[in-house]
């Protein structure tokens, strides 16, 4: 980044969000890893991120550069946008976990549908008719969604741990399969957090 | 000595920024002095300007109380709740239209017009009279010209409405320094970053507009984690409703249908407005309303109000049970509930926030004041006095581009951080294609035609390549203000690739320079008028004073020629006076006053040997 | 730009929505989702064991409005055809016949997949049966 160096002072290239030399506002980087200056790893230490994030908001954000020069503030706005992007990403494992791939150049599972185990399709199944029924009025279907609601939110648990686990495991050896391994754990779990959502959504909606 | 005195020209040398909460119902202006935020108040005291706007006969423009006391007299003259009209289209309003007493002109889509007085204005033009009035007001309570504003507005608000929001402004002739959501501001005022870390929800229920907020604080950070809201529910809605059951309870007793009439219905809505705020603070109240020498009235208790409202009331906890999932924390997670917006008075509304929320709610801060305050507080951080606060606020609608077959892609989710950005690379589809056109919208919904168009952006002008072969790069970003702007780029040349804005609700760029020209002349207009009235004013003061100086023995004892020549002069002004041209008549003015000159003197001298002698003249 | 007529006739007046007792021998039940919207897709037909012909067919979607076209549409053509037929079904013929989206194609697969699970499920349980 900064190829050209420092707009203002000319001073050389470097990657950081500010001139080295003048402490000016640069162009900021496009990649999330690079402009938050972290290691390029899946395990993200969330608490010590929010810190940063809200650090460099401090820093950069188009609140501070209101009286700055036409360039510092377009900067401020380009590097706020990605900084902003670059946290709701790596904050949530799914979505940092998504970004990897695609920086990896695998595809995220998205459009190649995967099969969905045919038990918990089964449930799936009675759990959109109960949904149909509790819309239609019928609260006799509350206690069983709610039964499933825990079950789901359970599984979704379980997921995320294995895709900690696996996340781990891949930071240690860089290995393609885990990647592998990882989109297909990315697969089952939006499954069922689409569906812990469309029951919560269906349990709370009046 | 000295050094105490000291002054910090630092901060001279930017322009002031105040801040505005342009309401539904009320507006006020406010800034920060050196202890705080502090509300403007009007030439007649209040903080409160009634957002109304009237065109009585003369055909003078008339802006807040005076406006509002237009309302009965000549309702087809005045326009109230314009914000409700900001950023929709024709389409959009026509349910609550039929409750308005002004024409609509429907002879666009995109853009409402209204007919106030034989002349037509857009909503964002009518919002620009209030704008201006406010800023006269700062500018003679501060003393000194006033061009910069952050302005407020709801935080469900899309793009459209809060384009016509920055359109108001620059048509008043301010800069919109930044355009702030309402319950962010509220949370601003509150102060909640006393407390260093925490959760907290503000309600925001106004005149027209609902907005639920939930903010996370930390260190001085107030970072919103989801919004939501409906921005056309609030208490017109609580006034409609009983406005309409009043006039069918009236038809009953009367045996006529008094809502044909736009002054009863006006003389009624102030009686339902009168009766709802009493029930605030009293178990019962009395509706009464009289017209053409009938009287209605009727006891009103706050059970039977209750019941009336539950269903508004309700409306706004959808919203709340959303926003608390998107903002993925529990009830219990959230420390502080705070009340903001007028209707937040209703007991109804408390109760339900308190139920929903299981906290007592604040409201030690005046619901009415509190987001014009937090407005000024984010203009004291824009112009670098206030440093230790930072807003981060989301965009409350997801921003999508429409595919093939009328479907939608998600490019920006709802509740994202703002500023924020994605970028999509379009292609051709046919060789030699000089244009690809992007449709743009905000929604959650699956299909376009469900979502609310934005705008339409046409990459004009592409190289001509083999089908599929263009790669324009096309950046949207939602800027802190929470308006979209895109910009593109030739993947392939790496040159700025120009796009075309046609905004689906909206006025275009040139639109409002046209109206901003059109605001200056008026604007000069007014002025001269201003001019002339006060040249008229101060010749008859002087006029009369010399047919009094007539009287005097000073004047008896002055030479015929004297005489003469102030008897020429009196006679020129009273010329000049009606001529329409101020000019002329200070000139005149002053010929009277040097014509008189040694009169005025002599008449001192009388004055004084008179005084002294103990007399009167 | 806008959903293909066919895709709203089918959304708004779907066809064949209902259910077959499942444990019906002559009954072959599909049941498929896809992860990334939450769709589910139940698709049941039913045999005459004599000619092989699918004779009636029955569906119940829960997601989308293209969900729901392709898998009404899948019911109706299933109908008359032997399993053979109904097998050689392609999801490209419904993208064409519906006009999907690209960004819908998923829809047309999971409905070819549902006749294909339910098709599945009628031979295991004939099979089954048989021995």
């Amino acid at each position: 980044m900064n190829a050209a160096g420092c707009w203002k002072c000319g001073g050389e290239p470097h990657d950081s969000l500010f001139c080295k030399f003048c402490n000016t506002l640069l162009p900021p980087a496009t990649d999330y890893y690079r402009f938050l200056g972290l290691e390029r790893r899946l395990d993200v230490d969330v608490p010590a991120l929010q810190d940063h994030y809200y650090r460099l908001s401090r820093l950069v954000h188009p609140d501070r550069f209101q009286n700055g020069t036409p360039n510092e503030r377009r900067f401020s706005l380009d590097a706020t946008a990605i900084l902003n992007d670059a946290y709701r990403t790596l904050r949530d494992p799914v979505a940092r976990a998504e970004y990897f791939l695609r920086e990896e150049g695998l595809e995220p599972p998205g459009q190649n549908t995967r099969r969905v185990p045919p038990e918990l399709l089964e449930e799936v199944f009675e759990v959109n008719t109960a949904l149909e029924e509790l819309r239609g009025g019928g609260e006799s279907a509350r206690p069983g969604l709610e039964a499933a609601l825990a079950r789901f939110r359970a599984l979704r648990g379980e997921l995320d741990a294995d895709l900690g686990a696996l996340f781990a495991l891949y930071d240690r050896g860089r290995e393609r399969d885990v990647l592998m391994k990882i989109r297909g754990a990315l697969d089952r779990r939006s499954f069922v957090s689409n569906l812990v959502e469309e029951v919560e959504e269906g349990l709370t909606a009046r | 000595m000295s050094d105490l005195l000291q002054i910090d020209f630092s901060s001279v040398q930017e322009p002031r920024i105040v801040g505005i909460d342009l309401g539904t119902t009320n507006s006020l202006v406010a800034f920060m002095d050196l202890t705080g935020p502090r509300i403007i108040p009007g030439p007649d005291g209040g903080n409160l300007v009634p957002s109304v706007v009237s065109r009585p006969a003369s055909g003078e423009l008339v802006v807040g109380n005076a406006a509002r006391d237009l309302l009965t007299s000549v309702p087809e003259r005045t326009a109230y709740s314009v914000k409700r009209l900001m950023g929709r289209g024709a389409a959009d309003v026509q349910e609550e239209l039929r409750l308005f007493p002004f024409r609509i002109t429907s002879d666009s889509d995109s853009v409402i017009h209204l007919e106030l007085g034989g002349k037509v204005f857009t909503p964002p033009e009518l919002s620009a009279f209030m704008l201006r009035q406010l800023k006269q007001n700062a500018e003679s309570y501060l003393g000194e010209s006033v061009s910069r504003a952050v302005i407020t507005v709801p935080a469900y608000f899309n793009d459209a409405q809060r384009q016509a929001t920055r359109d108001a402004g620059r048509i008043a002739g301010l800069e919109v320094v930044r355009l702030v959501n309402e319950p962010t501001a509220a949370a601003l005022a509150y102060g909640l970053d006393k407390r260093k870390q925490g959760v907290v929800a503000v309600y925001d229920l106004g005149g027209g507009t609902f907005d639920i907020s939930i903010l996370r604080l930390h260190d001085g950070i107030f970072e919103v984690l989801a919004t939501n809201g409906d921005t056309h529910l609030g208490g017109d809605d609580i006034d409609n409703r009983l406005l309409r059951i009043a006039l069918e309870d009236i038809q009953s007793e009367w045996g006529e249908d008094v809502s044909t009439s736009a002054e009863a219905v006006q003389l009624l809505r102030r009686a339902v407005i009168q009766a709802k705020e009493s029930l605030s603070f009293a178990p019962a109240t009395t509706l009464e309303f009289e017209y053409h020498g009938r009287h209605y009235r009727r006891e009103l208790g706050r059970d039977l109000f209750d019941k009336l409202i539950a269903d508004i009331v309700d409306r706004t906890l959808g919203p709340c049970r959303t926003c608390i999932r998107d903002a993925g924390v529990k009830v219990e997670e959230i420390d502080e509930v705070v009340l903001v917006g007028g209707s937040t008075r209703i007991p109804l509304v408390r109760n339900a926030v308190e139920a929903l929320f299981r906290a007592r709610p604040h409201t030690e801060l005046n619901p009415d004041e509190v987001v014009a305050l937090g407005a000024a507080i984010q203009a004291g951080i824009l112009s670098g006095k206030v440093d230790n606060q930072l807003l981060l606020d989301v965009t409350p609608l997801s921003l999508g581009i429409e595919t093939m077959g009328g479907g939608v892609t998600r490019l920006i989710q709802r509740n994202s951080t703002i500023p924020a950005s994605a970028t999509e690379v379009f292609t051709t589809a046919v060789e030699g294609q000089k244009n690809v056109l992007i449709h743009v919208l905000q929604g959650e919904r699956e299909l376009a035609r469900d979502c609310r168009s934005l705008a339409r952006f046409d990459l004009k002008d592409l190289e001509p390549t083999p089908a599929g072969m263009a790669r324009i790069e096309v950046r949207f970003l939602i800027d802190a203000n929470g308006i979209l702007n895109v910009t593109a780029r030739d993947m392939r040349t790496g040159r700025e690739q120009g796009v075309e804005v046609k905004p689906s609700y909206g006025l275009t760029d040139e639109q409002v320079e046209a109206m901003i020209r059109e605001s200056l002349e008026m604007a000069e207009a007014d002025f001269k008028e201003r001019q002339v009235r006060e040249a008229q004013v101060e010749a008859d003061r002087i006029r009369l004073a010399v047919e009094k100086a007539k009287q005097s023995e000073a004047y008896a004892a002055l030479s015929g020629e004297e005489k003469q020549r102030i008897e020429a002069a009196a006679a020129a002004l009273a010329n000049t006076c009606h001529s329409g041209d101020h000019l002329a008549i200070r000139a005149a003015i002053e010929a009277l006053d040097r014509a008189t000159m040694s009169l005025a003197g002599k008449m001192m001298d009388t004055a004084v040997s008179a005084a002294l002698r103990g007399t009167k003249i | 730009m806008s959903y293909s007529e066919k895709v709203l006739d089918h959304y708004n007046n779907p066809r064949n929505v209902g259910s077959f007792d499942k444990n019906d021998p002559t009954v072959g039940t599909g049941m498929v989702g896809a992860p990334e919207c939450g769709d589910v897709m139940r698709l049941q037909l039913k045999v005459n064991p004599e000619t092989g012909v699918i004779e009636d067919a029955k569906f119940k979607t829960f997601g989308c409005g293209s969900a729901i076209a392709s898998s009404s549409l899948a019911t109706e053509w299933v109908k008359g055809r032997t399993l053979d037929q109904a097998l050689a079904i392609k999801n490209v013929e419904i993208v064409n016949e519906l006009s999907l989206p690209p960004v819908k194609i998923h829809c047309s697969v999971l409905a070819e997949d549902a006749i294909k699970a339910a098709i599945n499920d009628y031979k295991k349980k004939r099979d089954g049966e048989g021995r």
